[in-house]
């Protein structure tokens, strides 16, 4: 769970000062901050944490806490150290959740907001046509046509599968940041 | 040791959370962190595992391992619905091409149509083997569809034909509102697909998604209008399929009915397509059903002789089993009778109070005092009075036993 000392310090000129500190050019802090989250997020729930996404949070405002303060010169090392510490807490918080004196019976998960289809619709809209296309295209095949498909949609693009496949990607990022923005 | 890690096959096992050896999760940890080509790697093979299983396209191991990998994956889990809802929206934009595609035809039919009245004929020949197959590509869409909703708990007992593994669960909660969205959209455009085009592929999809909503007058009469168009095996086991799944909800007489029907269904698909797995798993499940053990085991028998290694052989196994172990018991019970009755009649009374009290404790099938008011009540309604009298006495003989040894009225009574 999120630190409650790390949240309040937290304001919107660090978290503008640690984009910066991601990248200086700002579309590119943009995806920098997308990626860095990833690699959190994976490291948390392939360590099997149960609130994976709230840990990468947890380590990403201490990081911008950090690089406020203080010059770092190896960024990602340092998310991977400070993320490393944070998953050591969470170990030890586990434990001690297990002393049924801890356990707030009261206390639920936050209910998660259903996906909203209305914003992947407007988000869709705002995609280039080309774009949006390509993915409709890609999830668009016949099972049995499916390689045929993608190698027809690769070459129409004279590009390799492999280049295709993370086109494909890419686009779906941009379309998870817009519909996560329009969902609030 | 590095590009060991950074195989494909090794990235994978570590995205469905199989790797749990510390040394190999560090390293690829390391990687991730400080490898901008490994972390471009691992983010597109996620990716790629999201679409695989959007599509029903994982293995069953691997579907498992993704799915187990979901509660604590917030991340995860809102890239699958994103990825579900991309795939609604194609499928949609298929289904809206198909529609047009016929006034396209149209224009092409009147232009060939004036100098040449045999290029016009083949122009629509064509034209009529592309709309079955475009109308057969929609319904296989919302098929495909409808198969992920159903990829963690099947919604029959039976297997569905071309419906991939899942556990059925008595317990499945209540539908998600989404997914009761994507079930409405599946069913509308199923409808508006047989409205449309009515041949047998459109019918049969219909029948499907009815059958999965358990809704099965509706199905058998989708399956029964498909049949119209042609036999074809995988028709007959779906009819088969919702036949045994209503004779679930029947009284006794009815039932015995639906499962009759059921059982000629899957016959009929067996002999259409001896290889259809579907209805040899289903043909088993309604011999077993209608209580012939001995042509259920040999039919488990021949489905796993064709399918030995999937999951759905896993439940043939246990299927066979457990008629095995009922054989078995019936066996001992018909032995222990006879072996009672022997001793009884040679005046043997140690032997027979011996086997007697072997078997008094048990409730079920061997306990001497059942089989022989069963084989008391048996003897009777055929008018066998030597047989009647015999058992009567035999079990006289047992209450008087108990009375003497153990001040045990009940035998007697």
């Amino acid at each position: 769970m999120p630190d409650a000392r790390t949240k309040k310090e937290l304001t919107r000129e660090k978290f503008a000062g640690f984009l910066e500190w991601l990248s200086p050019d700002r579309d590119h802090a943009g995806e920098e901050y997308e990626r860095l989250r990833f690699r959190l997020c994976t490291f948390f729930s392939q360590r099997r944490c149960s609130f994976a996404d709230e840990l990468a949070d947890e380590t990403i405002n201490r990081v911008i806490l950090k690089s406020s303060e203080e010059i770092i010169e190896k960024k990602i090392d340092y998310c991977y150290a400070v993320a490393k510490n944070v998953f050591r807490e969470s170990l030890r918080k586990e434990r001690r959740q297990v002393d049924l004196d801890e356990v707030n019976l009261a206390a639920e998960a936050p209910e998660e907001p259903s996906f909203s289809r209305e914003c992947l619709d407007k988000c869709l809209e705002k995609l280039p046509s080309d774009s949006r296309n390509l993915l409709l295209d890609y999830f668009s095949e016949a099972k049995l046509a499916k390689i045929k498909l993608h190698r027809s949609i690769s070459e129409s693009l004279k590009t390799s599968p492999t280049a295709l496949r993370m086109r494909v990607m890419r686009t779906k990022l941009k379309l998870k940041i817009c519909v996560q923005e329009c969902m609030g | 040791m590095v590009n060991a890690l950074k195989t494909t096959e090794t990235v994978r096992e570590y995205l469905l959370g199989r790797v749990s050896d510390e040394t190999t999760l560090e390293g690829i940890e390391e990687l991730l962190f400080t490898n901008e080509e490994f972390c471009s790697q691992v983010a597109l093979a996620e990716d790629e595992i999201i679409n695989d299983y959007v599509r029903g396209r994982l293995s069953h191991a691997d579907a498992e391992s993704f799915r187990a990998a979901l509660p604590a994956d917030v991340e995860r889990r809102f890239k699958l619905e994103m990825a579900q809802a991309l795939r609604e929206r194609a499928l949609a934009r298929d289904l809206q091409t198909v529609e047009a595609q016929p006034s396209f035809f149209g224009s092409i039919i009147l232009f060939f149509r004036q100098p040449m009245y045999a290029g016009a004929f083949a122009v629509l020949m064509i034209a009529a083997v592309l709309t079955v197959y475009l109308t057969r590509r929609a319904s296989g869409d919302q098929l495909a569809e409808l198969r992920s909703i159903y990829q963690q708990a099947r919604p029959t007992e039976t297997r569905i034909s071309e419906f991939g593994y899942a556990p059925l669960t008595q317990l499945r909660g209540a539908l998600e509102s989404a997914e009761q969205n994507r079930l409405r959209r599946i069913e509308n455009n199923l409808i508006e697909a047989t409205e449309k085009t009515s041949n047998a592929t459109t019918r049969h999809a219909l029948g499907v998604f009815y059958l999965t909503q358990h809704d099965y007058p509706k199905a058998i009469k989708e399956f029964d209008a498909a049949l119209k168009f042609g036999d074809a095996a995988k028709i007959h086991n779906d009819l088969g399929s919702a036949y045994f799944e209503r004779a679930k909800t029947e009284p006794e007489d009815k039932r015995l009915e639906d499962l009759a029907h059921s059982l000629e269904e899957f016959t009929k698909a067996t002999k259409l397509d001896g290889n259809l797995l579907e209805a040899l798993f289903n043909k088993s499940l309604a011999l077993q059903e209608l209580r012939m053990p001995r042509q259920a085991m040999e039919s488990w028998t021949l489905y796993l002789q064709k399918d030995s290694s999937s999951p759905w052989a896993d439940e043939a196994r246990k299927n066979l089993s457990r008629l095995e172990s009922q054989q078995i018991l019936k066996k001992k019970s018909e032995q222990l009778l006879s072996d009672f009755l022997t001793a009884f009649r040679n005046h043997d009374d140690t032997r027979a109070q011996t086997i007697h009290n072997e078997t008094k404790g048990l409730l079920r099938e061997p306990a001497l005092a059942l089989q022989l008011s069963r084989r008391y009540l048996n003897a009777s309604q055929r008018g066998d009075q030597a047989d009647a009298k015999e058992t009567l006495d035999a079990m006289i003989f047992i209450g008087s036993f108990e009375q003497a040894q153990h001040s045990e009225f009940f035998f007697l009574n």
